[in-house]
C-alpha cells in the first residue's frame, strides 16, 4: 500500500505555525509538498523564539530553527523572489501542476501576486485552493493582522478558558483546514471538481464552542471561566501537589470514580458525608470537595497522585512540563518521537503524525528544506528549465 | 428554508457508535454532507444527560450539548444488549463505509473486527484517550488528563495558581477532528482498514522541539510572555484587549496608539529586550494609557496602525460581532426540544457544497423506521421490533 496522498503535489505559501502544520500533514500523509520562501521573506519560525531560538545558520545564509524543522518536515523547499514578474511566471505554470494551493499570509499578499482562485482555475481548473486568514476573506475584519493570542480571545476562548493562549488555536485551524482539503480531495475525485476553500481561524475557534454559544443563544446564560457551567461531575480541576509549582488534574466522571477517590485517599470522615454521594450534590458542593482534595493531593507528589489514583481507576494525571513530554514515558514506550537528522539543525525528536493508518506505511520523515534546497528539482525536473536558465535566474535574484 | 444541495461528503455511510467525548467526528462529517448514523441504547445516549440543559431542565431533548454534537445526524435506537439489537447492528454495518468508536470510553455493542471480515472496505476508526503499549495503558482518560500530560497546560493560568485545562471537552474535540481527518484519508486509499487516533498524542504534538534552556515553563497574567512585553491582556473602561507586540513596527505602532506615553519614548524603549527585561514597567504603563479608552476603539485605531490586536470576548459580544454577522458565522437552527435558537456553523466556507445545516439532531429513535426500511426490514418486522421493545420507533416521552 502506499500513502493515502501519494501521487498529489501542493504548493504552500506558508509561514509561523497554523499553515505549515497544514502543509505538515498532507506531507506526513504522502503528498508532495513544495513550500514557497523567498530570501527577502522567509518563513517566521526560522528564528522566531516560539520555534526555538535560531542557533544555526544553514550554508544558505538562512537561519533555521528545531521548530522551523517540526512544521516543515516532509516538505520540498523553493526560494523565488515573487515580486517580479518572472517570479510569478514560474510560480503560475508551477500552480498549473499542482493539486492543493495552502496559503495563510495576509489577505493582500496573494491578491498582490495574483494567486486567487479565480486566476489559479484558469492555469488548473480542477485546483483546491485553502486560504487561511484569521479573519477569513471577507466581513470588515478581512485585514486585520492576527496571532493566535488574538484569535484565541476573539472567539470567546479565552473568557471561557480563563487566559489566552500562544498557539493551541493553531492546531485547532490546521486541523480543521486538513479535514477541508481532504474532503475537497475526496469530493474531486468524485466529481472531477476542485474547490476554493475560505477558512477564518476565528471559526474553527468558535466551532469548538458550540455548548457555551448555545447556553447564550438558548438560556441567555454567558458563560465565563470557573463558572462551573461545563462541569458534567465533580471533582473536577487541578489541585496543587507537593514541591513547587507542582499539581495534578482529578476528573471524577460517575459516583463509581467518588467512591473509589474517596477510599484512595483513606475515607477521610469530611469525604463521607452523604452531600457528596451524587453528581448533583457534588456538583452543588463541589467549593467544599475541591478543598477536601487539595489537602490530600499536596501531601503527594505529581506523579505519585497520577499513579496512586490510576492504580484504583480513577482518572487522575499530573500536570507536567512541555520540556518533560519529551521524555514522557508513554510517548517514549511508543515511539511516539522520530529521530531526523537535519544537515545544519543535526538530530532532534519530532512527533510522529497522530494519525495512525493500519493499511498505510509510515516512512521515516525527511528532514525539513533548507531555503531553495529543491529549486532545481522543481524548476528544473518539473518545469523543465534547464540548468543554465536556473543559473541566470539565480543571477537576477529571481531564484535564490 | 431552501434544502442545502448535498455536501462534498454525500454518499459515505459512517456509524457514529462514540461516546460524548468522540461525538465531534462524526458532526464534522456529517456537517459536510455524510450520512451519519448515530446508534443509540435503548435508554439514549449518555450526550443526551451532558448539561447544561434548556432552561436547566433535564430531558432527553433538551441538552444542549446533544444538540450541538449530533446535528446533522441521523438517529436510531436499540436494544444493543439484545441479541437482536446486535444482529441489527451488524447489519448496518455492513451497508457503512466508517464506524466511529471509543474503545476505552463505551466499548462497541458488537465485535468490528468480525464486522470489517463481513464489510472489508469498512474504516474503523477509533478515538482512544491514551495508547496501549506503554505505562499509561489500562489508563482511564478524560480531557483534563490528556491534557495534563500534553505539556501545554502548564503555561497556561495565573503565575501562582493552578494552571488551567481547556473548557469543557474541547482536548478530546481537538482530537476528535483527526479521527475525521483519519477516516477520509481511509476512504480516499480506498481501503477498508483501523483508524487510530490517541488525544494524549495530538495534544502532545503540538509541543515543538527546542532547546532545553528554550522551554518557558511560568505562567504569566494573560499568559503572555513578558520577553513580549507588553503583549498580553489588559483592561479597558469597558472590557479587555490582548496585544502581541513581537517586531519593530508592531511596538513602533503600539506607542502611536497609546499615544506616545512620556515614560515610554525613550529609544531604549525600541529595544525588546529591554522591554523584556522592565516588563513590569513596560506593563503598567500600556495598562494606563489604556483604562480608559473602548475596547472597539483601541482594537480598530490599532489594527490600523498594523498593531496585532483584538478584544477579549465574551461569548454574548462574539454572538453579537459584525464581523461574524457579515460572514453569517451563526446560523439559524430549530428543534422541537429546544425552539428556535442560533448555532456555530461552518468552520470553513467552500465553493463547492459544503458544511450546511441539513437537520437538527435527532430525537431518540426518530430515523429508526427509516433507516430499518433501507435495511430492508418489512413493515411487519419493524412493528414486530417496536413491540418487543428491540427497536424503539419516534421519539419517546
Amino acid at each position: 500500500m502506499s500513502q493515502p496522498l501519494a501521487g498529489l503535489r501542493a504548493v504552500a505559501f506558508t509561514t509561523a505555525f497554523a499553515g505549515p502544520t497544514v502543509a505538515r500533514y498532507l506531507a506526513d500523509l504522502g503528498a508532495e509538498v513544495i513550500k514557497v520562501e523567498s530570501r527577502r521573506r522567509w518563513d517566521n519560525t526560522r528564528h522566531a523564539s516560539s520555534a526555538g531560538v535560531a542557533s544555526v545558520m544553514e550554508p544558505t545564509g538562512a537561519p533555521t530553527a528545531p521548530g522551523f524543522g517540526y512544521f516543515n518536515r516532509n516538505q520540498l523547499g523553493v526560494a523565488i523572489d515573487l515580486s517580479q514578474d518572472r517570479g510569478r511566471e514560474l510560480m503560475l505554470k508551477l500552480m498549473a501542476k499542482t493539486d492543493v494551493v495552502v496559503e495563510n499570509f495576509s489577505y493582500q499578499v496573494l491578491q498582490k501576486w495574483g494567486f486567487t482562485y479565480d486566476k489559479l482555475t484558469a492555469v488548473k481548473p480542477d485546483i483546491i485552493m485553502l486560504d487561511m486568514q484569521g479573519f477569513g476573506q471577507s466581513g470588515p475584519n478581512r485585514d486585520y493582522i492576527s496571532f493566535g493570542s488574538i484569535i484565541h480571545s476573539y472567539s470567546g476562548l479565552a473568557s471561557l478558558w480563563g487566559s489566552a493562549h500562544g498557539f493551541f488555536v493553531d492546531y485547532v485551524a490546521a486541523q480543521h483546514a486538513v479535514l477541508a482539503v481532504l474532503s475537497a480531495l475526496f469530493h474531486r475525485r468524485k466529481t472531477g471538481r476542485g474547490m476554493h476553500i475560505d477558512l477564518a481561524q476565528l471559526e474553527t475557534s468558535g466551532a469548538m464552542l458550540g455548548v457555551p454559544y448555545l447556553d447564550y443563544f438558548v438560556n441567555g446564560v454567558v458563560q465565563t471561566h470557573g463558572d462551573g457551567r461545563m462541569l458534567r461531575d465533580a471533582p473536577a480541576g487541578c489541585y496543587r501537589c507537593l514541591g513547587e509549582d507542582s499539581w495534578c488534574v482529578i476528573e471524577v466522571t460517575s459516583d463509581d470514580d467518588w467512591r473509589r477517590l474517596r477510599t484512595a485517599i483513606g475515607s477521610p470522615s469530611w469525604a463521607m458525608d452523604a452531600k457528596f454521594d451524587t453528581t448533583a450534590g457534588r456538583l452543588a458542593n463541589r467549593t467544599a470537595l475541591d478543598e477536601g482534595i487539595a489537602a490530600w493531593t499536596v501531601q503527594h507528589g505529581d506523579r505519585e497522585v497520577q499513579s496512586l489514583l490510576q492504580e484504583s481507576g480513577i482518572p487522575a494525571a499530573a500536570v507536567i512540563a512541555a520540556r518533560d513530554v519529551f521524555a514522557d514515558p508513554q510517548l517514549a514506550a511508543t515511539d511516539f518521537y522520530w529521530t531526523t537528522d537535519h544537515a545544519a539543525l543535526g538530530a532532534w525528536k519530532y512527533p510522529r503524525l497522530p494519525i495512525h493508518l493500519g493499511a498505510s506505511p509510515e516512512p521515516p520523515p525527511r528532514p525539513a528544506p533548507m531555503l531553495g534546497e529543491h529549486n532545481s528539482y522543481v524548476f528544473g525536473d518539473l518545469l523543465g528549465l534547464s540548468a543554465e536558465e536556473i543559473a541566470t535566474l539565480t543571477d537576477e535574484g529571481v531564484l535564490s | 428554508m431552501a434544502t442545502p444541495p448535498p455536501g462534498v461528503l454525500d454518499g459515505v455511510r459512517v456509524i457514529d457508535l462514540a461516546h460524548p467525548y468522540g461525538q465531534y467526528a462524526g458532526k464534522l462529517l456529517a456537517d459536510l454532507g455524510a450520512d451519519v448514523i448515530k446508534v443509540e441504547p435503548w435508554e439514549g445516549d449518555p450526550g443526551r444527560r451532558v448539561g447544561p440543559f434548556k432552561g436547566d431542565e433535564r430531558g432527553p431533548n433538551r441538552s444542549l450539548f446533544w444538540a450541538y454534537y449530533n446535528s446533522n445526524k441521523r438517529g436510531i435506537a436499540a436494544k444493543l444488549t439484545s441479541g437482536e439489537g446486535q444482529d441489527l447492528l451488524r447489519r448496518l454495518l455492513r451497508t457503512a463505509d466508517a464506524v466511529i468508536h471509543t474503545p476505552q470510553h463505551a466499548p462497541a455493542p458488537v465485535d468490528l473486527a468480525a464486522a470489517r471480515k463481513d464489510n472489508p472496505k469498512l474504516v474503523v476508526a477509533a478515538l482512544k484517550g491514551f495508547a496501549e503499549g506503554g505505562p499509561y495503558s489500562g489508563y482511564r482518560s478524560t480531557p483534563q488528563t490528556v491534557f495534563a500530560l500534553s505539556g501545554i497546560m502548564k503555561s497556561i493560568g495565573p503565575p501562582d495558581g493552578p494552571p488551567e485545562a481547556a473548557p469543557g471537552q474541547v482536548a478530546m474535540d481537538l482530537a476528535a477532528v483527526d479521527v475525521a481527518n483519519g477516516i477520509v484519508c481511509a476512504l480516499l486509499s480506498g481501503q477498508g482498514q483501523e483508524v487510530t487516533i490517541v488525544a494524549h498524542e495530538v495534544l502532545a504534538a503540538e509541543i515543538n522541539p527546542r532547546a532545553p534552556e528554550q522551554f518557558e515553563d511560568k505562567r504569566y497574567p494573560g499568559s503572555a510572555n513578558p520577553q513580549l512585553a507588553p503583549s498580553g491582556a489588559f483592561h479597558t473602561a469597558d472590557g479587555q484587549v490582548t496585544f502581541f507586540i513581537n517586531l519593530p513596527n508592531h511596538w513602533t505602532g503600539l506607542k502611536e496608539l497609546l499615544g506616545h506615553p512620556p515614560e515610554l519614548e525613550g529609544d531604549e524603549w525600541n529595544s525588546r529586550d529591554k522591554r523584556g527585561a522592565n516588563a513590569k514597567f513596560v506593563l503598567e504603563a500600556t495598562g494606563k494609557a489604556l483604562a480608559h479608552r473602548q475596547t472597539a476603539e483601541v482594537v480598530s485605531s490599532g489594527q490600523a496602525l498594523h498593531v496585532p490586536c483584538g478584544p477579549i470576548n465574551t461569548v454574548d459580544r462574539f454572538a453579537a460581532d459584525p464581523h461574524a454577522a457579515a460572514r453569517g458565522f451563526f446560523v439559524d437552527a430549530s428543534n422541537p426540544g429546544l425552539g428556535d435558537f442560533k448555532m456555530p456553523g461552518a468552520p470553513y466556507k467552500m465553493s463547492e457544497a459544503g458544511w450546511a445545516l441539513r437537520r437538527s439532531a435527532p430525537r431518540l429513535g426518530e430515523d429508526s423506521r427509516e433507516i430499518l426500511t433501507e435495511l430492508g426490514y418489512s413493515a411487519a418486522e419493524i412493528e414486530s421490533y417496536a413491540d418487543r421493545e428491540l427497536v424503539r420507533l419516534g421519539q419517546a416521552s
